[in-house]
């Protein structure tokens, strides 16, 4: 590895729906320390990250992913320009699409980074996990989607009540009747959209497992947590490592099935006679993911390594009961940062890049 | 002008709101361009007007390209099917059937046109649900590729044979569940019901006509690549079936269109740029016919958007700006849903002409027609643009033409780029003349006693006026 | 035209405005901030009219784009009391 590392993160916003990019950096700086210089990536000036101490070098403000994938290689480009990027660490799901869109023009630009490839992240997509299920030889809750809601009162039959009422991407509520299921269709189809996704209840109690995957079927280190605070969405606002063989192993053939690349976070329920079923596989480190760090496997770091092709050994299991608990206070900046990040897109030390108009 | 000045641009503030921070967000929007395809767009509006439909040939041929490397190497036994709902002008039309593509048509009109761009009737593919008995008889007389959408269809089909005392071939349109959504089903015979089976022994028992090719077309913008693998094995399962059960052949199966181009729908978050590209499309075909024991039959496609979109772009020009009393702000250009019927479901994209000092608002683009739903973009970031400004709207190059209308303003004209950059009209602006020719006004209302009645009722308000009693 | 506001108002070279009695922030292009900068300096609208019109490539008399925009910090109440109402 180089003397020093530039790595570009993006997903730095602690808000109420944390992110996972300053779970990465802090994992980043505690391997590398001064050796790594961390370039923030923000979607909009009051991105907390922005004003928090010691966490990013540079910052600069980034197009939204639907700006589609020519406006966002431009302006990574034109940050390249200004500092030399290592690699690219994005962390949130809407960007994967595009990050595998403009991963090519990356690389050939000396950006490395380390991300599932398109039809990995298909095969997790939440209507296809039975799918998943099936060839891994786990449980998973039986699934339907549902695209009218006159389909909610077959699907009680079918499913019993309760069960579960999903978003594609986001969104989850316990429905216990047809009335109950009628108006959670009307708000979470308001909110993510059609389909919904119709899934049976299972007793149990949940897991989540942190992983990180080669490539090549090989899970090079995992961690798995209870959490022991919720917030109201339903985040971990608190969590504690756990040692549990079987929810390691069920992580290990689920990233060997998808030959998964790059991190991501598997929800897993025991049921009470011990089962184990997949909810549901997120394409990215989770905003938990210092956790693990602090338990001895620092993952983050492990990508950064994959992506600039070094050799990664497997990870030893981590420490059970490390304990986290989500740690909200005020940040502070300057009306100059604001100034500065609101008509340059910056708050970077440097010249800002230039921006084309033209 | 006097270049040496910076350009003035109305002066705007903007308070900024949290969660919307970002001059970079909408990166697109602030890239302004001068040109298509070389071509200046100051000097196409001089030569042609504004609004304008401009084609590219150069990206329309690279993408006829890209669909045939992508056939050649996964389904070599095929054949391309130009739909021209999707675009029928002329020009365009010509472009696809010098490449070598059969025309797909699913009307009568379409049928002519083709007919007279002069495809002949064994080149035709005709679709649709409602094709006249006349239009049928044409068809069948010059032997065009007729997919059935229904029993009535296949009756009237078996009735004109018999009188021709021809025997035709005749396709069916097949619908079947390829697991996506929505699914549709109002097209053609179901395949899971076994309606489709019951109209292919319709056709083996009938002595009047043959079974042809099997067609289905399962829907529209379709973003999951393997639904067509899906597809085509059950048509293909479905071809085996009759062959085994009913000792009949298909000549060809039809997997129809749908690939979704470029183009950004409403409700969708991601940009169009990401959709799968036509190879990856193919490539299911391929794959899953592939895997099929039983004769390998010819393919036909008639993906038409993925092919066409990308090639359309409309001039329009600002007539205005006006911040409306909420403080936002809002644009009225020259081209609205008249001619951009597609904006009612995409998220069609704008590129002003002109540099900008990289200040962006959200803005609303207003279209010229006095109706309140003529809206091109609810919301769009742009720079302060003023009057007299260019902007350009694409892709337009799907069923926007065919779609647009002559309401309240007649249809700009339309004109090709070519490869080496010749600008040439593929289609006048519209005169008046266009709109009334086929109009018939009654000789009793003709313009004189129209005219006399009108002073006639002149004259009974000037009376009430004056405070004269009118009877 | 009561400006009494504008003095409070920072304003930098970029076109980033501050309000310091609301906490609003705004962006402004650079047109207005020539024309911010003039009201501010106490000139008249013509003077800042023809100010805008020596110095910029434009083909129409912009008194009323001037006028919106006062409009426009009016309702965001940038210049005065007695322009709230």
């Amino acid at each position: 590895m180089k003397n020093t590392i530039t790595v570009a993160v993006t997903g730095i916003h602690l808000g109420e729906n944390p992110q996972p990019g300053p779970g990465v950096i802090r994992s980043l700086r505690e391997a590398l320390g001064d050796r790594v210089r961390i370039v923030g990536l923000a979607y909009d000036v009051l991105d907390s990250s922005l004003y928090a101490p010691a966490l990013l070098d540079e910052a600069f403000l980034v197009p939204y992913p639907s700006a589609g994938p020519v406006a966002y290689l431009k302006r990574l480009f034109e940050i390249q320009q200004q500092i030399p990027l290592d690699a690219v660490i994005p962390c949130l799901d809407l960007e994967l699409p595009v990050f595998q869109e403009i991963e090519g023009e990356l690389v050939a630009h000396g950006v490395q980074t380390f991300l599932p490839r398109r039809e990995e992240l298909a095969n997790r997509a939440k209507d296809r996990l039975p799918e998943l299920a099936r060839c891994v030889g786990i449980q998973t809750p039986e699934t339907h989607s549902v695209f009218e809601d006159h389909a909610l009162a077959s699907l009680g039959d079918r499913l019993g009540f309760p069960y579960v009422l999903k978003g594609l991407h986001c969104g989850a509520e316990v429905v216990r009747g047809l009335g109950d299921a009628m108006s959670q269709f009307r708000s979470l189809a308001g909110k993510w959209g059609l389909p919904l996704l119709a899934q049976r209840y299972v007793e149990g109690e949940e897991f989540d497992v942190v992983c990180l995957g080669d490539g090549h079927g090989r899970m090079t280190g995992a961690v798995a947590m209870r959490k022991t605070l919720l917030t109201r969405m339903g985040k971990a606002w608190g969590a504690v490592t756990i040692d549990d063989p079987d929810l390691l192993d069920t992580a290990r053939r689920v990233v060997r099935t998808l030959r998964w690349r790059g991190g991501c976070e598997l929800e897993l329920l025991r049921d009470k006679k011990g089962g184990i079923h997949l909810i549901e596989i997120n394409p990215r480190f989770p905003a938990w993911v210092y956790l693990a760090t602090a338990a001895g496997v620092n993952l983050p770091y492990g990508l950064l390594r994959l992506a600039l092709g070094e050799e990664v050994c497997s990870f030893d299991k981590g420490r059970a009961g490390v304990i986290c608990v989500r740690h909200a206070m005020e940040t502070t900046g300057t009306l100059e940062d604001m100034d500065a990040l609101l008509t340059q897109g910056t708050r970077s030390s440097l010249t800002p890049p230039p921006m084309t108009h033209a | 002008m006097n270049s040496s000045k910076p350009r003035y641009e109305v002066p705007t503030i903007v308070r900024n709101a949290s969660g919307l921070m970002n001059k970079v967000g909408h990166r697109g929007s602030l890239e302004s361009r001068t040109q298509i395809d070389g071509v200046d767009v100051d000097s196409l509006i001089k030569d042609f007007g504004s609004p304008l439909f401009v084609f590219s040939e150069g990206t329309l041929n690279r993408s006829i390209d890209e669909a045939r490397l992508a056939l050649e190497k996964h389904l070599p036994q095929s054949q391309l099917c130009w739909s021209y709902k999707t675009n029928y002008l002329g020009a365009i039309c010509a472009i696809f059937h010098r490449s070598g593509s059969l025309a797909e048509v699913v009307s009568g009109m379409e049928y002519e046109k083709a007919r007279r761009l002069g495809v002949p009737g064994n080149q035709i593919v005709f679709n649709g649900p409602a094709k006249s008995e006349a239009e049928l008889q044409r068809a069948i007389q010059e032997g065009a590729i007729i997919h059935a959408d229904h029993f009535e269809e296949l009756r009237l089909i078996e009735r004109i044979a018999q009188a021709a005392r021809t025997r035709p071939k005749v396709g069916l349109r097949v619908a079947l569940d390829a697991g996506i959504v929505p699914r549709w089903d109002r097209f053609g015979f179901s395949l899971e019901s076994g309606v489709a089976e019951q109209a292919a022994r319709f056709i083996t028992d009938s002595p009047h006509i043959e079974l042809g090719g099997l067609h289905t077309h399962i829907g529209t913008y379709i973003v999951d690549p393997r639904a067509y693998g899906r597809a085509a094995t059950k048509l293909a399962e479905f071809a085996e079936y009759i062959e085994a059960t009913l000792g009949c052949r298909p000549t060809h199966l039809d997997l129809g269109g749908g690939f979704a181009s470029t183009n950004s729908l409403a409700t969708q978050y991601q940009s169009g740029a990401l959709v799968p590209r036509q190879e990856e499309y193919i490539r299911e075909i391929g794959r899953a016919l592939a895997q099929q024991r039983g004769a390998k039959l010819p393919v036909y496609l008639e993906t038409g958007r993925a092919l066409v979109d990308d090639c359309g772009t409309l001039v329009s020009t600002v007539l205005a700006s006006k911040r409306l009393p909420t403080g936002r702000n809002s644009i009225v250009i020259d081209a609205g849903v008249n001619l951009l019927f597609t904006a009612w479901w995409y998220r069609l994209e704008l590129q002003p002409c002109c540099p900008s000092d990289g200040f962006i608002e959200d803005t609303t683009v207003y279209g010229p027609l006095c109706m309140n739903i003529d809206c091109v973009r609810e919301s769009v970031a742009l720079p302060p643009l003023s009057a007299g400004d260019a902007v350009l709207i694409r892709p337009v190059g799907a069923y926007t033409f065919t779609q647009s209308m002559q309401f309240i303003h007649l249809r700009p004209a339309c004109v090709l780029i070519s490869e080496s950059g010749d600008v040439e009209l593929i289609r006048r602006k519209e005169t008046l003349e266009d709109l009334i020719g086929p109009e018939i006004v009654p000789e009793r209302l003709a313009i004189e006693r129209a005219r006399s009645n009108l002073s006639d009722h002149h004259d009974g308000l000037r009376d009430v006026r004056s405070g004269a009693v009118v009877q | 035209m009561d400006t009494s506001h504008l003095g409070l108002l920072a304003i930098s070279d970029t076109g980033f405005v501050f309000d310091p009695r609301t906490g609003h922030s705004y962006t402004v292009n650079s047109t207005g901030l020539t024309l911010l900068r003039g009201l501010k300096q106490g000139l008249t609208l013509p003077q800042i009219r023809d100010s805008l019109g020596a110095t910029h490539d434009c083909s129409y008399d912009v008194s009323t784009d001037l006028g919106t925009f006062i409009k426009t910090l009016e309702n965001y109440q940038l210049l005065g009391n007695s322009g709230q109402g």
